[in-house]
């Protein structure tokens, strides 16, 4: 920081270092410059080389124009995936979030003591590499000598069959994942005066009245920022599901994210990649926008509320 | 009087249910990590049955992970390419969180662009990168990982900062630098200070996530001249075989760093995950 204060920028800048703006310009420029180069760029190059073919080695070849979307958008592989991929956002996210919002008020109810103790204890999986998530399962489900089978006396073959490899990696979001809603409901339930309580209490509600009359509407701009995060999230989906499944049986349990992967480094067609990251990305802000869409009103009206 | 005893007994059936779904809860969470620990140091664990807890423990896999085999490699790798990402994304982070709260240049529209990196899925930028970087020789080095990782690094960490920087009062700024503090004085001995405890957990979080991550090391290194632990530890089920043994060990050495990071950080890192 030393460096700023010279009086040689100091002079190249005609005094306007007291100038809020070009400080906070100066400020933000780093982040924002490096995403630009390392985020930005990159992406709008994946656009531009989606309009290409591509040689086996990876180099630039010949343009094509819409082709590689054409290719990418009948390969019934892809279209498998999207609609996997959006069944298991769909089924994870809700599953989370109605298994989080329980917990959390078994947490918050007035039998429970050592309330920051058990929510700490409920967050160790969210803090694992999804590949470490993976593995866990895998150890677990695997046929012959893991624990489920031989807890439950069961026999199935939990990643290769059908449906139950998509039952494992699904239960293994759900393990993963669970904690984040518990922790977000937790830490804003907490923050709900017991003065609102007393007063429905009064007026005499009910339990389930006072949930949805005082802790959901409390609750609205947390639930629209976590769910927005884990539908981000969840939509990215990858490692997990590769080690659990490697995408099977067949190609079962793959996802968008992994049939990109394939296009580009197991088919060595970078084309048809780039096309198909185009399109991931496309689905995903799509979703993200709905989301966000729906959401931001809540968000704007909890603001105005301060 | 009779109803108070059936009150009394019926709220303490209440009681007991919400003891066992709670109890039920943790054994969901940490019955698989327990597992995972156990296998770890089973004599046996790819032939013999499941045990709950096995009777007879042995070392010998964690002595394999770290001597028969190059796990320590990747460790080195994974630290290297986590710290220097992590240092880059906290300090770019902290001016412009900073900035941020204070100024807002571009009103949101800076922190929306920033956040919006989120929404980008890592594959679809690791392909480009690796396009951008291949001819230049760059692939499998440490230095694209780092590159690679910022654009993970700078959003969360931005993000965290800006909500430990909107807690600091204006109002100690203003005094500093009515006692005739520059802007950047000002910054280092009053602000900085006060935000440490926001930086560090930004630095937590962050380097949680780069320690984690699979998708851009997977497409951006190939050797383990600069593979991480993920890539290692993945390589478990695809190319050596299944060894359960050691898998448990590895996963255990892999997630103590973690361990350990949560533990220092603890609540403030209730409060950057819930993004307040």
């Amino acid at each position: 920081m030393s460096t700023l204060d010279t009086s040689a920028i100091r002079k190249s800048l005609h005094g306007r270092l007291d100038d809020d703006r070009t400080i906070a310009w100066l400020f933000v420029a780093p982040a924002v410059v490096l995403l630009l180069l390392v985020a930005i760029y990159p992406f709008l190059t994946m656009i531009y080389n989606s309009l290409f073919n591509f040689t086996q080695a990876g180099r630039i070849d010949t343009f094509v124009a819409f082709q590689n979307y054409t290719t990418v958008l009948s390969d019934a592989r892809f279209i498998g995936a999207t609609g996997f991929t959006v069944a298991y956002v769909v089924v994870v996210v809700t599953v989370e979030f109605l298994l989080g919002m329980g917990i959390s008020l078994l947490i918050y109810s007035k039998h429970v003591k050592r309330r920051q103790l058990l929510v700490v204890l409920s967050l160790p999986p969210m803090m694992l590499s999804p590949v470490v998530t993976g593995l866990t399962w895998r150890m677990l489900l695997t046929p012959e000598y893991g624990m489920v089978n031989h807890l439950f006396g069961t026999d199935i073959a939990w990643l290769a069959s059908r449906p139950w490899s998509a039952v494992a990696v699904i239960v293994a979001d759900i393990w993963m994942w669970t904690p984040l809603f518990v922790l977000v409901f937790t830490a804003t339930m907490q923050s709900i005066p017991n003065v609102y309580y007393e007063a429905a209490r009064v007026d005499g509600m009910s339990r389930w009245q006072q949930f949805k009359w005082v802790t959901l509407p409390q609750m609205r701009t947390a639930i629209a920022i976590v769910l927005l995060l884990r539908v981000v999230r969840a939509f990215k989906v990858f490692p997990k599901v590769q080690v659990l499944t490697l995408g099977g049986p067949g190609s079962y349990t793959e996802t968008i994210a992994m049939i990109t992967y394939n296009y580009g480094f197991r088919f060595f067609d970078l084309g048809r990649a780039n096309a198909a990251g185009v399109l991931y990305w496309l689905l995903m802000f799509g979703a993200a926008y709905l989301i966000f869409k729906s959401v931001a009103e809540e968000l704007i009206s909890a603001k105005e509320g301060y | 009087m009779e109803l108070t005893k059936l009150h009394n007994y019926s709220r303490l059936v209440t009681r007991a249910a919400v003891f066992a779904v709670i109890g039920l809860w943790l054994i969901w969470i940490w019955g698989p990590l327990v597992w995972d620990f156990f296998t770890g140091l089973a004599v046996n664990p790819q032939t013999d049955p499941p045990q709950l807890i096995p009777t007879q423990f042995t070392l010998e896999h964690y002595r394999n992970v770290l001597f028969a085999e190059d796990m320590p490699t990747y460790i080195r790798n994974s630290v290297i390419v986590t710290t220097v990402s992590t240092a880059i994304s906290v300090s770019v982070g902290a001016l412009a969180a900073y900035a941020l709260t204070r100024y807002d240049p571009g009103d949101g529209q800076v922190s929306f662009f920033i956040l919006s990196m989120r929404f980008l899925p890592p594959i679809a930028v690791a392909i480009p990168i690796y396009m951008m970087f291949v001819g230049i020789g760059w692939i499998n080095t440490w230095r694209v990982l780092i590159l690679a990782y910022l654009p993970i690094g700078i959003p969360i960490s931005t993000w965290i900062m800006l909500i430990f920087f909107q807690r600091i009062p204006k109002e100690l700024e203003e005094a500093s630098r009515i006692d005739g503090w520059s802007r950047i004085q000002t910054w280092r001995r009053v602000v900085l200070p006060l935000a440490a405890p926001g930086i560090s957990s930004a630095a937590i979080l962050t380097a949680i996530l780069m320690w984690n991550e699979y998708v851009l090391a997977l497409v951006l290194t190939t050797t383990k001249e600069a593979q991480t632990i993920p890539i290692y530890l993945a390589g478990f089920v695809t190319t050596r075989g299944i060894l359960w043994g050691r898998m448990g060990a590895a996963t255990m050495i892999a997630i103590t760093p973690i361990v350990i990071l949560s533990f220092l950080a603890q609540e403030r890192l209730v409060a950057g995950f819930t993004l307040e």
